[in-house]
């Protein structure tokens, strides 16, 4: 058991380091990479049927899977005030910021935390857990791209991103990866298997309209929206009536917004014009999220001397905490490009037909 | 456990099941396909000779595993496995009763009751079909094959050439272990991947897969199609999941003529979409 780490990898710097394809999912390759060797996969009939006319020929369903441990997600920081504990002078202003005019400053004050809780409305992205989806599918993606590369496969057909549940623990995220591996019968120059995340039957009609995959593009982004306390207020007031929920409004807007941002720059870097297939799907959950402390750098957290050497702890939160909905949005598709040279298939013939 | 076959068996086919075989035998046919995957079977060239049903009620094992380990239960794993086999074996049975060829269409049902809290029943259903020409279709072991394709799929398949030789599958029941404590609190706050837990997700596939290719590779196929991977805890807590890996082995057909499907045409449907 143990996982093989890649022959490329770095030294292992913390306590998360990509361990790479799994010694059992070596040992199950190597029975289907050798020659007068089985093959699996995961096609149905139909995609079988349709691969063989195609060329490329079936070697093993391939598979690739990470689970991970969200971070702790805080709300963004606001901007600190004018510290109004500590002076420069006195103390531990080393460390705290100082501006030109000898202004020290340092954690958000308490007039600030009150007009963030009761006044301003928050929508925002929430980065660690948008992180966290994103390391757990790139690494399943990477290991599924590993086993792929071990029987020798030019492609990936028919990808499948599934997000599991396990109940393993509190925060945790699974991500699954599905397909299965094929080889073309003209040996080609990539060095990477592409993956699609297309049917057989979509990349036949795909390539016979001159266009051809270049890989699996994938996001995931997490949003958070809360009203604050007036608006809730308010809005328990006017409980009869139909209001817009605006804070949600806007954060589900801001999502998609991002998703589209960041499929587009996978696209480019994948040297794609374009993306099909895309499948969006979405799920929204009420939560509870802390704001994030002012002093962010590692030195400025932890413990500290303040005004006559009185110590004081500063914590990478504050004392505030909001409630909203977070929203966690994942988009996948698959880029695509027109092929060098190749022409574009002839429109459809319509028939009228009875479906029994 | 199941490896001594004898083709005249009829142990575990109930009475009233041999006399409802006795009955299929004499012409009449039972079938669940519908129409037209009964349509495109017998264009094959292929009759349903009946319904056969195979079921196992079985009771698992118990096993323990520490909180923080990570390991297959073999217990249980051989427990689903071994219920699934003889379900299986006994449809079989029943298909070689009716000197058929194999068995299309097969679902295997897990079916739990009130009067057994620890106790599955393990159901195989599955219609018999027979050569109408009597070219032997039996797989290389000279049983009746098995499938879980449908009518269409059958067709499809047996026009490329191929033709399947058996129900693969591969099961593997993983306790996934906890963490422990100092582990958990040493990593907090930021986004790590818990090597445990994706080793351990990731070995108990693996190993389910790979069961199901030793099983291809006994049969002497060329390969699996339709592979399925479903994960199940079936009640036995969130931390012991059972990987069931089910797909169906094909060889090339002997009388194989290079044949292939027509190019598909695309077709613009005019119907709606309702």
């Amino acid at each position: 058991m143990g996982f093989r780490r890649h022959d490329g990898d770095a030294e292992p710097e913390a306590a998360d380091v990509d361990p790479g394809l799994s010694e059992r999912a070596h040992d199950r390759l190597e029975g289907l990479s050798g020659a007068g060797a089985i093959f699996t996969s995961g096609l149905s009939v139909n995609e079988f049927a349709l691969l063989r006319g195609l060329g490329p020929e079936p070697l093993a369903q391939v598979m690739g899977a990470s689970v991970v441990r969200t971070g702790w997600q805080y709300l963004p920081a606001l901007q600190p005030g004018i510290a109004s504990y500590v002076t420069a002078g006195f103390g531990a202003t080393a460390t705290l910021r100082q501006d030109r005019w000898g202004n020290a400053y340092g954690e958000t004050s308490r007039a600030q935390i009150r007009s963030y809780l009761w006044a301003t409305p928050v929508v925002c992205r929430l980065e660690t857990i948008s992180d966290a989806w994103s390391l757990a599918r790139r690494r399943a993606v990477a290991r599924l791209t590993d086993e792929a590369t071990e029987v020798g496969a030019d492609a990936v057909v028919g990808v499948s991103l599934q997000r599991l549940d396990h109940d393993l623990g509190r925060r945790t995220v699974e991500y699954v990866v599905n397909g299965t591996a094929v080889r073309s019968s003209t040996p080609n120059e990539r060095a990477e298997p592409v993956l699609t995340g297309l049917s057989v039957q979509d990349y036949f009609k795909l390539l016979r309209a001159g266009q051809e995959p270049v890989g699996l593009v994938a996001t995931t982004v997490a949003t958070f929206a809360s009203p604050s306390r007036d608006t809730r207020i308010r809005r328990a007031r006017r409980f009869r009536s139909n209001q817009e929920l605006t804070e949600l409004s806007r954060a589900f807007r801001l999502a998609r917004d991002s998703i589209r941002e960041d499929l587009r720059g996978q696209i480019a870097r994948a040297g794609g014009v374009g993306v099909v297939g895309v499948e969006i799907s979405q799920s929204i959950r009420r939560g509870k999220l802390s704001l994030a402390s002012a002093l962010r750098s590692p030195e400025q957290q932890g413990w500290g001397r303040g005004r006559f050497g009185v110590p004081y702890y500063v914590s990478g939160r504050m004392e505030a905490e909001r409630h909203g909905w977070v929203i966690t949005m994942h988009a996948a598709g698959t880029a695509i490009r027109p092929i060098a040279g190749g022409g574009s298939a002839p429109a459809p013939r319509t028939e009228t037909r009875l479906r029994l | 456990m199941t490896n001594e076959y004898d083709p005249t068996s009829l142990e575990g086919v109930p009475e009233s099941g041999r006399e409802r075989l006795e009955q299929n035998r004499e012409g009449l046919y039972t079938s669940d396909l519908s129409v037209n995957e009964f349509l495109l079977v017998t264009q094959a060239g292929f009759d349903p000779v009946g319904l056969v049903v195979g079921s196992s009620i079985f009771h698992t094992g118990f096993q323990v595993a520490g909180p923080t380990a990570s390991q297959e239960m073999t217990v249980l794993s051989e427990a689903m496995y071994s219920a699934r086999h003889l379900a299986m074996t006994r449809m079989e049975e029943e298909a070689d009763q009716l000197d058929a060829d194999g068995i299309v269409g097969v679902r295997l049902d897990i079916g739990r009751y009130e009067w057994g809290p620890n106790m599955a029943e393990f159901i195989a259903i599955g219609t018999a079909v027979k050569h109408r020409d009597g070219v032997l279709h039996r797989a290389p072991n000279g049983r009746p094959f098995q499938s879980d394709l449908s009518g269409q799929e059958f067709w499809t398949l047996l026009r490329t050439g191929h033709r399947p030789v058996g129900m693969v599958m591969g099961s593997c029941v993983y306790h996934v272990g906890r963490r422990g404590p100092l582990k958990t609190l040493g990593q907090t706050g930021r986004n790590v991947e818990l090597p445990n837990f994706t080793q351990a997700l990731y070995d108990a596939r693996e190993l389910a897969m790979q069961r199901m290719q030793t099983e291809a590779k006994e049969l002497g196929a060329e390969g699996i199609v339709g592979v399925s991977l479903t994960e199940r805890t079936h009640g036995w807590g969130s931390h012991v999941i059972e990987f069931f890996a089910l797909g169906t082995a094909i060889i090339r057909s002997e009388d194989a003529d290079g044949s292939e499907i027509e190019p598909p045409v695309p077709v613009l449907d005019l119907n709606d979409r309702r």
